[in-house]
């Protein structure tokens, strides 16, 4: 290949190396990870309500909201990587908050699961973060 | 009378049998994803492991030679040693697959560490096999496994439009996110049509001396098992597609299953289907690992069985401990087991023409099977399937690479 | 149309189970030693069994053949006693000296109690 040619690629190349991490979020992407977020919060939801009407085990509910808590931190470290422009960034960072959010929730719930109140509030607020991530996600 | 009930007793067992760790990740995703929408693939799924286990089992009792003897003999040392290499691999991937299973569902139910589990499972099967007649195993783990029936319970509790689901049973294709609709199908259809069964009911008839004469019996046999078997799916996905589709749920852990029967019939509800998974899974796991000592020792021409003496047939008894110690080594290294389902169903996939049409060719061959070779509706069943394994042994792989697992 | 005393040795024999005169499984007809061909007439004259054998059937089955342990054994076709759905031997595996890899195996797993 000509010296241009490499220079041209080179150009191309180290923008995207330059940012590190998550490098540059797409709409798909940006999609996939709210509607994972989504999922998790819904789901976490269930859990909780379950736990708060007295139907669901607290050993069940204390694994599965530690599963939930590490895949949804999953996604607040993925999203925390990445970058965007315009609208999409604005997005980005609502989802971040939210994502800092479900996460910190499971993993209340996780670590007090025998306390019905508490998961009450918390089904409802993972019910609302479910919503939340539902609208970002379209 | 003795001998309905000792079928119904056959039939009880092999419910809880036919539904392992694929069926269960692969039917709840797909409901989760297309709601009632792929429930014609099951009944496909369902009528094809018929077929394909009916033809071993008339092999089996006519020529008494079991699955992989007639692998060999049909293709070879050289091409039956590639088709007894790739089953091994598919083997001891889905048997991983189900001791991840066995572990999380039993750190779902103590609360013990995951890793720990994985041995205390490991352990048990182990010692199961090792100390109890085969007979009480297959009885427990099929009993066991019923407990799955609670998900049928639920999915009727949860109210599903049921004018929607008797359009599922009807073949079409989906509106939209056409490939990742044909990937679930093809996964389904993988689940449904796991080889290891074949190979294990397969040996299993030879190894009872079955002849002729019970050809009949046990086809209705399996043909009731398999079909109750499908039914389960069906309330998997049934459940799934009502509870989970709504809401935007993506299943990707085994205790998010439990939860479908959880949210409609309570802490009795979760504990019935976190017991079921266990057996369920637990007994395949046995099935599979029994499955992979069968297809080395019939290929090999070492002694074998599952009612011997472990020292009536050492290199079998080796074969099924060292398959235990792989799949240990292979969890251990930390692959998330709903993982390496999704991909040890779509390798069994691309595997099984491999196995598939040797025994086509064996069921078809007069010499071998006399009046019992096939007739035109097997041969018309066989050869349909033939082409539906064909195009799904060819489209699986692409297709999990297009879609990303399904994810789209 | 075959008459009953010809056998299709590709599908009636080779590859098929061996069977002592005690039922007990002790290998594969791995390959067939065969006299006669080139005048046109071809006779089995023995049976072969073993790792080594598989150095003829193909590629795989010299690598099979290479990291299998274990001899070539020959038995002569005047051992067989019948043929049906897989040979049947006139002598014990010990006599003929075949099924060794279980007797090996087995002490092995003698060593587990219960066993």
């Amino acid at each position: 290949m000509p010296p241009r040619a490499w220079i041209c690629l080179v150009l191309l190349v180290l923008p995207t190396a330059a940012c590190g991490g998550g490098g540059t979020l797409s709409t798909k992407a940006f999609q996939r990870q709210a509607e994972s977020l989504q999922s998790l919060a819904a789901e976490g939801g269930l859990v909780a309500q379950g736990r708060a009407d007295g139907r669901a085990t607290g050993t069940f509910v204390s694994v599965q909201t530690e599963y939930l808590a590490k895949a949804a931190g999953k996604v607040e470290t993925e999203l925390g990587a990445a970058h965007a422009s315009g609208g999409l960034e604005q997005k980005r960072k609502s989802a971040l908050r939210l994502a800092s959010r479900v996460t910190a929730e499971l993993g209340e719930l996780h670590r007090a699961p025998d306390e019905r109140a508490l998961a009450e509030r918390l089904a409802s607020d993972l019910r609302d973060a479910a919503d939340a991530a539902e609208k970002l996600a379209k | 009378m003795k001998k309905i009930f000792q079928i119904a007793l056959g039939i009880l067992a092999a419910i809880g049998g036919f539904v392992d760790i694929g069926d269960l990740v692969f039917n709840v995703q797909a409901g989760a994803k297309f709601g009632y929408e792929l429930l014609w693939v099951v009944v496909v799924g369902v009528v094809g492991i018929i077929v394909y286990s009916e033809m071993c089992g008339r092999v089996a009792a006519v020529s008494k030679r079991p699955v992989f003897d007639a692998i060999r003999e049909r293709l070879g040392f050289g091409v039956g040693l590639g088709a007894l290499i790739a089953s091994e691999i598919v083997n001891l991937m889905t048997l991983a697959a189900e001791v991840g299973g066995v572990a999380l569902v039993l750190q779902l139910l103590s609360g013990l560490p995951y890793r720990v589990l994985i041995l205390v499972g490991i352990a048990g099967l182990a010692v199961a096999i090792w100390v109890a007649p085969f007979d009480w195993i297959e009885r427990i783990f099929g009993y066991g496994g019923l407990a799955l029936l609670v998900f049928a319970v639920g999915a009727v509790k949860l109210h599903p439009d049921w004018g929607s689901v008797s359009h599922g049973f009807v073949p079409h294709v989906s509106s939209s996110d056409k490939l990742v609709y044909a990937y679930f199908a093809v996964g389904l259809l993988g689940a449904a049509m796991t080889p290891y069964e074949v190979y294990f009911y397969s040996s299993g008839a030879v190894e009872e001396g079955w002849t002729p004469k019970d050809i009949g019996l046990n086809r209705a046999n399996s043909m009731i098992g398999y079909g109750l078997g499908g039914f389960l799916s069906f309330a998997l996905m049934i459940t799934a597609g009502a509870l989970f589709l709504p809401l935007g749920i993506e299943p990707e852990l085994i205790g998010t299953v439990a939860l479908g029967a959880q949210v409609p019939l309570g802490a009795i509800g979760l504990l019935l289907a976190l017991v079921g998974i266990l057996f369920a899974v637990g007994g395949a796991a046995i099935d599979t690992c029994f499955s992979g000592a069968y297809n080395l020792a019939q290929f090999f021409g070492w002694e074998w069985g599952k009612y011997r003496r472990p020292s009536g047939a050492p290199r079998f008894t080796l074969a099924w401990l060292a398959l235990l110690g792989l799949a240990l080594l292979v969890i251990m290294s930390g692959i998330d087991p709903v993982l390496l389902t999704e991909y040890a169903v779509i390798f069994s996939v691309v595997a099984l023409p491999l196995t598939y049409i040797p025994i086509l060719l064996v069921a078809n061959d007069r010499s071998y099977m006399g009046r019992y070779v096939n007739g035109r509706l097997a041969n018309a069943l066989g050869l349909f399937y033939l082409v539906v394994i064909g195009l799904v042994a060819l489209s699986a792989i692409p297709l999990m690479i297009l879609t990303n697992q399904g994810q789209g | 149309m075959s008459s009953p005393e010809e056998l299709d040795l590709g599908l009636g024999l080779l590859d098929h189970q061996l069977v002592d005169s005690e039922g007990r499984r002790c290998g594969n007809v791995d390959d067939l030693e065969l006299e006669g061909v080139r005048e046109g007439s071809p006779r089995v004259v023995a049976i072969l069994v073993g790792p080594p054998v598989w150095r003829g059937r193909g590629r795989l089955g010299r690598l099979a053949a290479w990291l299998a342990p274990g001899q070539t054994v020959r038995i002569p076709w005047e051992e067989v006693e019948a043929i049906d759905s897989a040979v049947h031997l006139k002598r014990t595996s010990q006599e003929l000296r075949l099924g060794r890899g279980d007797d090996r195996a087995r002490r092995w797993v003698d060593w587990i109690p219960g066993s």
